[in-house]
């Protein structure tokens, strides 16, 4: 499978022109789970967001495999890095299957050589969600809720997964079950998952690399 | 959506339709009203004249004008993942409202007598609409966030209002009766033209719609959300302010502004077929906002009352409803 690389070099990012952190260097490689932990307001999600290309940055640069996501359209950038956020979005009126179908929209999918309700059908399979393809996701539990965000975002066939604190909401068991998921995921399909979390517990038993941002600094603190 | 609930739907609008043509005040018995329907040459010149130049463009106006309303509000509710948003927010009917003030309330009643001045109002409410719109896109560019952005457009309408306000007291009594009459709601004044023109309006919205259609479900999830499934956000805002500007605009500009269609028809839509996606979404809120309108008008035509009054009278316990479940509804867009 191709292998893919997220550099971030020297870049700073904040709220009117102030900077919350800078200087930040971070390189991830696809089929890899890299953790970001620090204190609340810290940075993590403004960290995040740059990376999914919703915050501008204040200076340096995200490129994916060489090429700088400030460059590239919405949709270019959708097929590079999908994202969870942290809220929980849920909305009536949709169902778990039209919910994993939104990340079609960039047309993607056709590199897998599926159909795309193949597509979605794939997706559904791999975070065990085919049984729950019809049920609103108003009523599914948070975990659940958690794996359809996530199955949306993977299926957008972006190399790269940005998730928001992904265990926030989600009792122990589940916790454990989706990171495992997530783990399984990243060796499967080769995609690369920078999550932020609390937990280092979580961190300590499913992470490959592991960073923590502190006073506008990131530092790497291990590799597995 | 399952096409027993469209059929109905087309039924209830047909039922509508006959029902404004047939019924007024006029004593016109049925077979007349057939007649001048079906040989406009024979039927008496009264009768004809009733049905074709008065009933007919008026029921066109209204179902126009409601579906109009009724997409506009759905766009609105979309884009600002709102419940309560409407037409009237972003500040669209007051500016529109402030256009025709200046020009009916500062002297220019002197053109409203003739045909000119009529169009000459529907001018003034266009031009106002869009400059407020033009101003909200402004702002929009330089604030992301939604709820502020909605802040702003009603902080828009105080501040129109009060100039409105200023205008009114110090009119004339004779331009005063024009503006009031105006802002409560009419699809009696429109003619042919008018109606050619609000066709348009929706065509060419529902043609804008047409582009922008497979990002809105998107955006039910937020943008921060969308900006990373692959839409450019700014041009997805751009293009729906402005369908719901030309919506908006051009229905206020010749029917006054219409309370509470926009704000109400999204959310029967959405209940009644149980989904929140745009495109199954788009005909039942076009016929609803049509049915709706319809049937206001023909209370209002029927006991005499003003539309907006029979407009408010039904909305304003929709929306108190809506309030006290909000959560259920707010989890709906």
């Amino acid at each position: 499978m191709e292998k893919h690389t997220l550099n971030i070099a020297k870049v700073a990012a904040g709220y009117s022109r102030k900077p919350i952190f800078e200087g930040i260097e971070m390189s991830v490689l696809s089929g890899q789970l890299t953790s970001i932990q620090g204190r609340n307001g810290s940075g993590k999600s403004t960290l995040l967001r740059a990376i999914a290309g919703l915050t501008p940055l204040l200076h340096g640069s995200i490129s994916i495999d060489g090429r700088s996501i400030s460059e590239m359209s919405a949709v270019e950038r959708s097929t590079h890095i999908g994202a969870v956020w942290t809220d929980r979005t849920r909305i009536q009126g949709i169902t778990v299957r039209e919910l994993v179908s939104m990340g079609t929209y960039n047309g993607a999918w056709v590199k897998t050589g599926l159909s795309k309700d193949q597509h979605i059908e794939h997706t559904l399979a791999l975070l065990q969600l085919t049984a729950l393809a019809e049920k609103s996701t108003a009523e599914i539990s948070d975990g659940q809720l958690q794996q359809a965000m996530i199955a949306r975002a993977l299926a957008q066939c972006a190399h790269f997964l940005v998730l928001d604190e992904p265990t926030t909401f989600l009792d122990y068991i589940a916790k454990e079950e989706l990171m495992r998921s997530l783990k399984l995921l990243a060796r499967k399909t080769q995609i690369g998952i920078i999550f932020s979390s609390h937990d280092l517990d979580i961190i300590q038993a499913f992470a490959d690399a592991t960073y923590e941002l502190s006073e506008g600094k990131l530092t790497r603190l291990n590799t597995i | 959506m399952p096409t027993y609930k469209n059929l109905l739907l087309w039924m209830v609008l047909a039922v509508l339709l006959m029902l404004e043509i047939g019924l007024g005040t006029a004593g016109i018995t049925v077979a007349q009203v057939f007649e001048a329907l079906t040989h406009p040459q024979s039927a008496p010149i009264a009768h004809s004249t009733i049905i074709w130049d008065s009933r007919i463009p008026r029921t066109m106006a209204a179902a126009l004008a409601g579906a109009s309303l009724a997409w506009s509000g759905m766009l609105m509710q979309t884009m600002f993942r709102n419940p309560l948003a409407g037409p009237s927010m972003l500040g669209i009917s007051s500016g529109a409202s402030l256009g025709v003030a200046l020009l009916v309330l500062s002297g220019g009643t002197f053109i409203m007598s003739s045909e000119l001045g009529y169009m000459s109002i529907a001018v003034a409410a266009i031009i106002g609409a869009f400059a407020a719109l033009a101003l909200v896109l402004l702002v929009a560019e330089r604030i992301s966030d939604q709820p502020t952005l909605l802040i702003f457009g009603i902080m828009l309408s105080f501040f129109t209002s009060a100039l409105v306000d200023a205008l009114q007291s110090q009119a004339t009594n004779e331009s005063l009766r024009s503006y009031v009459n105006w802002g409560l709601g009419s699809f009696a004044d429109c003619d042919h033209r008018e109606n050619a023109l609000m066709a348009a309006g929706l065509i060419m919205s529902l043609l804008l719609t047409r582009a922008i259609l497979p990002r809105l479900n998107l955006l039910l999830l937020g943008e921060q959300y969308a900006g990373t499934m692959g839409i450019d956000i700014t041009q997805t805002r751009r293009l729906m302010m402005v369908i719901t500007g030309i919506l908006a605009g051009i229905t206020t500009a010749f029917c006054g502004p219409v309370s509470f269609i926009g704000l109400a028809v999204p959310h029967v839509s959405r209940r009644l077929i149980a989904s929140a996606d745009h495109r199954r979404n788009l005909l039942p809120t076009l016929l609803l906002g049509a049915i709706l309108a319809l049937f206001c008008d023909l209370i209002s035509r029927l006991s005499a009352l003003p539309l907006n009054t029979i407009a408010s009278a039904l909305g304003a316990p929709f929306v108190i409803l809506l309030m006290l479940r909000w959560s259920r509804f707010k989890s709906m867009i």
